[in-house]
């Protein structure tokens, strides 16, 4: 094997490390926790990895991968197909056209953009999901799994710095 | 030499409209997808139920260790209150004694009955129980994903319950996954009979924990704490399964809770009432 197929093949298994830590986060949404008042808004906290990832590591997390894991998540929440996939791209879009006002930036500022983003992303998701279904759906659960999903940036954004570092070492 | 350059710009052309339109591209691509989920595509149909059938298996086993952890807590919960369950079950054996007896006397009037009657009774129920593994939660749909399929019996349609009352009713089924649709989801509509005057209403979804009670009659007297009952019309669900009780009532808004809590469905009873009803016309959602 020669250095050059040696360096892709490293660099398709950093892509496969980050793509598979956002197909487990959009699972670990999907496990029933048994927790009474959660059961109706849980946050989507793959949201937070495609942010992370579009911002900081586009190298590693495409458009294409956040549509994908889009798709995975509309299969396995039940939802319209779709919906989740262009959630996702479009944050990932946003994100990435943002990213000289993101990047670099003190971490509470990120922080607040991200909420803000996702707040549009949502609202998106909202309407797309209310033009399928004919009528506006509630959004008062979309606000709260939004309010939820903010304070978990901190904690997910750290994991995912921690698995880029790993893909670029595997990537090294 | 010169074909080959001009294949390379030709390419390099579509790279940089792809990269420059990926977006409306994968807009495109969406709307694509909900067509052809729309046109019932069999091509189409086939990679759904190959997906769910990869996606939700991984799921299962991937995660298995920790809703074993939370069983492990519920279950250390349960030895420390396990004098006072004891307690208590003594209690409801003893009350189920008693019905017992009194259902034995009813059966053997009904027989009468049924006799005198020459009535013919409805087809025997199938009831298969299924682990809950998928429970998403989310803020658009309210659903839950089993592992038991078409291997087991189940079809599109079957009615969904718990010893508390009804949940919902499988909307999609490959050969070892179920989805069910939860009656708190947006698109569930189901008949229902309110109170002991039986007033015919729907019960809507609003994906939230409470339901509400739409098209009941302008005069209907419906009070808190009125049960809530299926009507058994259209025949998607039998007469009689309970669904939950009146929570509240502002005006003309009445919000039901469902008898069935939502955060302990660890295990479901998927039932077989031989009922088609209107789903094999109306699509459910998918």
């Amino acid at each position: 094997m020669n250095a050059d197929s040696l360096d892709s093949l490293k660099k398709v298994f950093a892509n496969a490390m980050v793509l598979l830590w956002v197909i487990f986060l959009v699972f670990l949404v999907c496990v029933p926790w048994g927790i009474s008042n959660l059961a109706f808004v849980t946050p989507q906290i793959a949201l937070i990895a495609v942010f992370y990832f579009s911002v900081y590591k586009e190298e590693y997390f495409g458009l294409l991968s956040a549509f994908f894991c889009g798709l995975v998540a509309d299969v396995v929440l039940v939802m319209p197909l779709g919906s989740n996939a262009l959630a996702y791209a479009l944050l990932f879009f946003l994100s990435d056209r943002l990213r000289r006002f993101i990047a670099g930036k003190p971490f509470y500022i990120t922080w607040i953009e991200f909420s803000i983003l996702t707040l549009l992303v949502l609202l998106f998701q909202w309407l797309f999901v209310s033009l399928i279904y004919k009528q506006f759906i509630s959004l008062t659960p979309i606000m709260i799994s939004l309010a939820l999903l903010v304070p978990c940036y901190p904690l997910v954004a750290r994991v995912c710095y921690a698995i880029s570092k790993i893909a670029m070492e595997e990537e090294k | 030499m010169k074909i080959a350059k001009g294949a390379k710009t030709w390419l390099s052309g579509v790279k940089f409209l792809l990269r420059r339109f990926s977006l409306l591209f994968l807009v495109m691509l969406t709307f694509g997808l909900m067509l052809l989920a729309k046109a019932d595509n069999l091509v189409f149909q086939f990679g759904k139920k190959v997906a769910v059938e990869v996606l939700v298996p991984t799921m299962y086993v991937l995660f298995t260790p920790i809703s074993g952890f939370f069983s492990f807590v519920d279950e250390v919960k349960e030895v420390a209150s396990l004098r006072e369950m004891n307690q208590q079950l003594k209690e409801e054996n003893q009350r189920l004694s008693r019905i017992k007896a009194k259902l034995h006397n009813l059966e053997i009037e009904n027989q009468r009955l049924t006799e005198l009657l020459n009535y013919k009774k409805p087809p025997d129920t199938k009831s298969v129980a299924a682990r809950v593994i998928i429970d998403p939660a989310g803020a658009f749909a309210q659903s839950l994903v089993v592992m038991a399929g078409e291997n087991d019996g189940i079809s599109k349609g079957d009615v969904v319950m718990t010893g508390e009352g009804l949940v919902g009713r499988v909307a999609y089924v490959t050969p070892n996954v179920s989805q069910i649709l939860l009656l708190s989801d947006f698109n569930s509509r189901v008949p229902v009979f309110v109170g002991d005057k039986e007033y015919r209403a729907i019960l809507a979804g609003n994906n939230t924990e409470k339901l509400r009670l739409i098209a009941f009659p302008d005069k209907a007297e419906i009070n808190v704490g009125d049960k809530v009952i299926t009507s058994g019309d259209g025949g998607v669900f039998p007469f009689g399964l309970i669904v939950g009780y009146v929570h509240s009532k502002k005006d003309d808004v009445i919000s039901v809770l469902p008898s069935a809590d939502r955060s302990r469905l660890e295990f479901v009873s998927i039932i077989n009432f031989g009922l088609k009803g209107i789903l094999e016309d109306v699509k459910c959602k998918e």
